[in-house]
């Protein structure tokens, strides 16, 4: 017999690689360069969050994605090698580049002069510095960050149209792209948004598709089922659309199931801090607590800052800590606006009455080389400031002065003219309430613990006024609750921590008393908060008319301001007098009338010695680390908890077996129970167990399902099960009953290999007997076994 | 010359069996799939890894979707395309499976999908690489029931027995991540014969008694006791039917009207290594074959019932296959003679083989074709002679397709020494035709 008598549903087409048509050819070599370039192109829009307004990029960029595309496709096409391409392309970009950069001085326009190279040159490289210099997203004035991201998107798109369609290694092509994507996820806050990682996926996963597809097509002859349709095409969709499929899928997957996984700052981040701290290296302060923190737990005494003024050289503040986030004290306003450049003349402080009194005071700063700090150390109110490197910006509402570039500079020289302001503590004592807005806002204490409340309420039961509960609060602390100040102290970490401090340690340093004072006051209702900065300095040397103070680690301080109507924030400071000597002078009440040295000779010189006992600090030992130990048990008894959950229904079922296989004094009880076993284990397995039915009727269902050589046991077993249950006597010998459980045993096996592997597993993991087990007495046939259970 | 062979079909059942349950079979072709996962998908899986190691130890979750996303490709591809069914069945036609040297013949496939809906197919018939390029296919989804038909021609230069088959399957996925290879078990079995050429017709002395003419003899005079039987063709006189052997048949059968006469040729083939030179197609030894496949063409076109004996002696006698007579298409007659021609192979041995002489066989013609021949040989062949009843030899020049080094000095040839013996011989250069060689035999 011959096929050609057969239906005939497919037919044959012939196409070998070396006679596809070369439309088929080109449409392969320009889809393939267009995916290329498309996915370049996606990579490159992760870059949108650097500058403002990215369509001044990204829109060349497409263009120019779509100039590298049309070029290599065009060229390949004619089958030229990559090596011919790669020029080719080069140059047509290269001119258009040029065109789009330096258009006035090229010839009519395109033709490039030496003077237009240069130009271009320059402009990528401004850009290249502008990107680096300024804070993400670049301002809309730097006009030549755009055009260092289009040259930059320029060298991925060509390097992934070489790799992917001229060396022909599409999977290598991911390379270029992967370092583009770094950018954002290292430098931008958002990291990869939604769009551009699916968009980057899925066209990775085309590329491969499409590369793939090629090869595929050229393999062999093409048999494809309908005559209409070219080989190339169907052959083309039946690969396109599978792969794009199991893209789409894929990229979504690794979309969502990232966000399950619980990312803190990474395995490294302490161990890095740690090896960098010890022994003078750079001192960076990008989070001001934890920098805090290291640094005075290091005391390493390593010089941070000098100053050179006049004026009282206390409590220098670094930043603001003004959003209590349930655990921790963070500053609220990471974002600086664009328009609040730090030169010149700062904004009057919104809170501070123009009228209060008050000095004002020159002083020249100098931050040290090793000295990496996001915020500039100044004292508070600043009202002009000149600084000599750095893109500096000012927060509005706090005075902070913090770094915008990327690159903190270190070896900041900077003048400014600060405000010694006065405070009267009979002004306090009369204040206003605080308007609502910054009420709320500085009174937001989440998960606040009522402990705190509670404590707090007792301490300032005496106080009526907010102030009087201020004094009354900083006292606790200082003298009447019974705090003591070391640095030896393992604090807890959030409210928990914070609780355990207040109620039962009662050791810690001062960012325990700022931060617990500070919680304490917005637990009352009183707008609180905690600033970091400098004590007081541990150098003094004459300097003229002025002095010159030098600052180090040491010195590093964190202390609460409250807010009064029309003083604005005003200094407390609940840390014990031997690290801070005696407090501020309006802070101790209005009984106890103190000499006004309260701010000016405060932390003197002679209260410096305080050494507390720091020595047996281990360096490595951060308080995070002792916070995560402690949660470490508890997640493994967790897991093992789990675990041992999930064994529970398997053990149950194996004591129920163990329990009817066993033996009994009554043989119809015995008899009955290896029935009820066989029945769980049928329904373990998930196979029907016709309820209600005779046994026969069962017997029969169940050697439908497996094998017929056993069926004599079976069907002994079975005559035994009907004498247990309906004979007057029921006697039977030893013989009988062990042949009865063997039948169990057996069937149960064969039973099990009747069913797939998955069901076997379910059946011992997960038995299905323990929840149905329930209906047995409802089973009229069973009679026995229902009164067994 | 064409053969009339009845197609062979080859039908190869389903590629995997059962799996116990839904479940069960999804689990362990997946398992398969990744198994089956190239270097490029074994690559993306540390890659992706790698990537998502690292973002879990830096904290950048971006750096584990990423890393996802590399790692879960050839996962998923691979569970994807186990998912599609690999349950097929192929039938494979040949239009013939005996043809001559350099005549080709077609091979034609039939893929019917028995299970679910596949993939892309790559398909590849393992054939021997004398009959060309291993031919592939790319073949489209097919959905459940489906059948795809291709063909391709197979043509060989060289006679020989060729396995076609068995028909590899790659399922192709979208990214070149997996290596998902599946095999049919099933081959055909192609027979290229040497390709025969005509030869004139020379006045042989027959080794039967009767007629001078080489012709099978009319059945007019023998006894009914003799008479043979056939099936009834259409068109046979219906006097001619042997109502006996019908009625013990059930079938009608009809008198044999003639009846050839037996004339017996043994054909002797010298396939010793040692007494051939060259290599490959261009070797004495493939001429060898082909002029004792043109004589036993020729032979049997004028009735001769040919014996094949190779040097190792005599394989047909041995396995003890019975010839049938009384078939009277000669290329039938020739078929087995040049099956084994097909597929001769050269053999190790020295001396030539003698267990197969004997009176019964050696009554008749004797053919010999003789590459080189030493002095054992020529004792034997100076015995055979006087045994046969005529004795025809076609020596080869073998030296002639010896290579320049391996050449010996030309010595007295085999062909003046076997005519000295009473042969009837004559000599085959490589450059010669065997027509004229054969020509010279008649002389």
């Amino acid at each position: 017999m011959t096929g050609s008598h057969r239906d005939d549903r497919g037919s044959v087409l012939r196409a070998a690689f070396e006679s596809r048509s070369g439309g088929a050819w080109a449409a392969s070599q320009y889809l393939l360069a267009g995916t290329a370039a498309a996915l370049a192109w996606a990579a490159a829009c992760s870059w949108r969050g650097l500058v403002e307004q990215p369509e001044r990029f990204s829109t060349p960029a497409l263009f120019a994605a779509i100039l590298v595309a049309a070029v290599g496709g065009t060229l390949r096409t004619l089958r030229l090698r990559w090596y011919l391409v790669l020029p080719a392309q080069l140059l047509v970009v290269l001119l258009w580049f040029h065109h789009h950069v330096a258009v006035d001085s090229a010839l009519g326009g395109w033709l490039p002069t030496p003077e237009g190279i240069r130009a271009m040159v320059q402009r990528v490289h401004d850009g290249a510095s502008e990107i680096n210099q300024y804070a993400a997203p670049v301002r809309v004035e730097h006009v030549d960050g755009p055009i260092y991201l289009v040259a930059a998107a320029l060298l991925v798109m060509i390097s992934v149209d070489l790799i992917a369609c001229g060396l022909q290694r599409p999977p290598w092509a991911g390379l270029p792209v992967i370092v583009a994507l770094t950018v954002p996820i290292s430098v931008l806050d958002g990291g990869l948004t939604v769009p551009v990682f699916l968009g980057t996926g899925v066209l990775f996963v085309l590329l491969l598709a499409a590369a793939e597809t090629d090869k595929l097509v050229s393999w062999g002859a093409a048999v494809t089922g309908s005559h209409g349709r070219g080989a190339d095409i169907l052959d083309r969709a039946s690969v396109v659309g599978p792969g794009l499929r199991i893209g789409s899928l894929t990229a979504a997957v690794a979309l969502l199931l990232p966000a399950l996984v619980p990312i803190t700052s990474g395995v490294f981040h302490h161990g890095h801090h740690h090896g960098s701290g010890s022994g003078g290296g750079t001192v960076a302060l990008t989070n001001p607590t934890v920098d805090l923190t290291r640094n005075l737990l290091q005391q390493n005494h390593q010089p941070l800052l000098e100053a050179i003024t006049s004026a009282d050289p206390t409590y220098v503040r670094i930043a603001v800590l003004d959003d209590f986030d349930g655990s921790e004290w963070v500053p609220s306003s990471l974002k600086f606006s664009t328009t609040d450049v730090a030169n010149g003349a700062l904004p009057e402080p919104v809170d501070i009455d123009p009228t209060t009194p008050g000095t004002t005071a020159d002083w020249t700063f100098q931050t040290d080389p090793e000295f990496q700090t996001t915020w500039l150390p100044t004292p508070y109110p600043t009202s002009t400031i000149a600084i000599d490197k750095g893109d500096w910006r000012y927060d509005r509402s706090t005075l902070d002065i913090a770094s915008a570039g990327k690159y903190t500079p270190t070896d900041v020289h900077y003048q400014l003219t600060a405000f010694d302001q006065k405070i009267d503590p009979a002004l306090l004592e009369g204040t206003q309430p605080a308007p609502d807005a910054l009420l709320r806002a500085m009174t937001k204490v989440p998960h606040l613990d009522p402990t705190v409340q509670r404590i707090a309420q007792q301490v300032t039961a005496s106080g009526s006024t907010d102030y009087d509960k201020a004094v009354l609060l900083q006292d606790w602390f200082r003298t009447k609750g019974g705090f003591t100040y070391s640095l030896a102290a393992q604090p807890g970490q959030g409210m928990a921590g914070l609780v355990h401090f207040l109620t039962d340690d009662k050791v810690g340093y001062c960012q325990q008393f700022s931060a617990a004072m500070a919680v304490m006051a917005r637990s009352l209702g009183i707008p609180a908060r905690v600033v970091v900065g400098f004590l007081d300095p541990s150098t003094r040397t004459p300097a003229g008319t002025a002095t010159r103070y030098g600052y180090t680690s040491d010195d590093l301080h964190a202390w609460p301001e409250i807010y009064f109507r029309g003083t604005g924030w005003v200094r407390f400071e609940p840390t014990p007098g031997t690290r801070t000597g005696p407090a501020p002078a309006w802070s101790v009440g209005l009984t106890t009338k103190v000499p006004s040295t309260g701010v000016s000779s405060a932390p003197s010189k002679a209260v410096k010695p305080v050494t507390p006992i720091k020595k047996n600090v281990p360096q490595n030992q951060a308080p995070a680390q002792h916070h995560h130990s402690s949660k470490k048990p508890v997640l493994a008894l967790l897991v093992l908890a789990l675990l041992t959950a999930t064994l529970v229904p398997a053990l149950l079922r194996r004591a129920r077996r163990r329990r009817r296989m066993s033996s009994m004094a009554d043989p119809r009880l015995e008899i009955a129970a290896l029935w009820a076993e066989l029945r769980a284990t049928v329904i373990d397995l998930g196979i029907a167990w016709p309820e209600g039915r005779t046994l026969r009727t069962i017997a029969e269902a169940l050697l439908r399902r497996a094998g017929s050589e056993e069926r004599w046991r079976l069907d002994r077993f079975v005559d035994l099960v009907e004498r247990a249950r309906y004979s007057g006597s029921f006697e039977p010998d030893a013989a009988e009953l062990l042949s009865a459980r063997a039948a169990v045993v057996l069937w149960s096996g064969l039973l099990a290999a009747s069913v797939p592997i998955s069901q076997v597993r379910r059946a011992r993991w997960l038995p299905r007997s323990l929840m149905v087990r329930d209906q047995v007495p409802q089973d009229t046939d069973d009679r026995t076994l229902s009164e067994i259970n | 010359m064409t053969a009339v062979v009845p197609s062979t079909t080859d039908s190869s059942g389903p590629l995997e069996a059962d799996q116990p349950g839904p479940l069960g079979a999804w689990t362990a072709s997946v398992r398969d799939g990744i198994r089956a996962l190239t270097q490029r998908g074994r690559a993306f899986v540390a890659g992706g890894v790698t990537a998502a190691v690292c973002g879990i130890a830096l904290g950048e979750r971006d750096l584990i979707r990423v890393g996802v996303l590399i790692l879960l490709l050839p996962l998923v591809t691979a569970a994807f395309v186990s998912r599609s069914s690999h349950r097929l069945s192929l039938t494979r036609t040949v239009t013939s499976n005996l043809v001559e040297a350099d005549q080709s013949v077609t091979v034609q496939l039939e893929v019917t999908n028995v299970g679910s809906t596949t993939g892309l197919l790559l398909v590849e018939e393992v054939v021997p690489w004398a009959l060309g390029q291993r031919p592939r296919f790319v073949i489209d989804a097919m959905q459940p029931g489906w059948t795809r038909r291709f063909d391709y021609p197979v043509r060989a230069e060289v006679r020989g027995l060729y396995e076609i088959g068995p028909l590899r399957i790659r399922v192709a996925d979208p990214f070149g991540m997996l290596a998902l290879n599946r095999a049919f078990t099933r081959t055909t079995t192609l027979v290229v014969v040497p390709a025969a050429e005509p030869l004139p017709a020379i006045p042989m002395l027959g080794a039967w008694t009767g007629s001078g003419d080489n012709r099978p003899r009319p059945y007019s005079v023998g006894s009914a006791a003799d008479v043979t039987v056939r099936e009834y063709h259409l068109g046979d006189d219906l006097r001619r039917v042997h109502w006996r052997s019908t009625a013990r048949t059930g079938e009608l059968m009809v008198r044999r009207e003639e009846q050839p006469w037996q004339s017996r040729c043994t054909l002797f083939i010298d396939n010793r290594a040692s007494a051939h030179r060259g290599s490959g197609p261009d070797s004495s030894l493939e001429r060898a074959v082909t002029a004792a496949a043109s004589i036993a063409v020729h032979l049997t076109r004028l009735g001769f019932q040919i014996r094949l004996v190779t040097a190792d002696g005599d394989a047909d006698h041995r396995r003890g296959d019975d010839l049938s007579w009384h078939q009277g298409d000669a290329m039938a007659h020739a078929r087995p003679v040049l099956e084994r021609l097909a597929g001769l192979p050269t053999v190790a041995v020295t001396e030539l083989s003698t267990g197969w002489v004997d009176d019964t066989t050696t009554g008749g013609l004797l053919v010999g074709v003789f590459g080189a021949l030493g002095e054992h040989d020529r004792a034997f062949l100076s015995r055979l002679h006087t045994r046969g009843g005529a004795s025809y030899a076609l020596a080869l020049a073998v030296d002639s397709w010896a290579s320049r080094e391996d050449r010996t000095a030309p010595g007295p040839t085999c062909k003046v020494w076997l005519q000295q013996r009473g042969w009837k011989a004559a000599e085959l250069e490589r450059s010669a035709s065997l027509q004229a060689a054969w020509q010279e035999l008649g002389r």
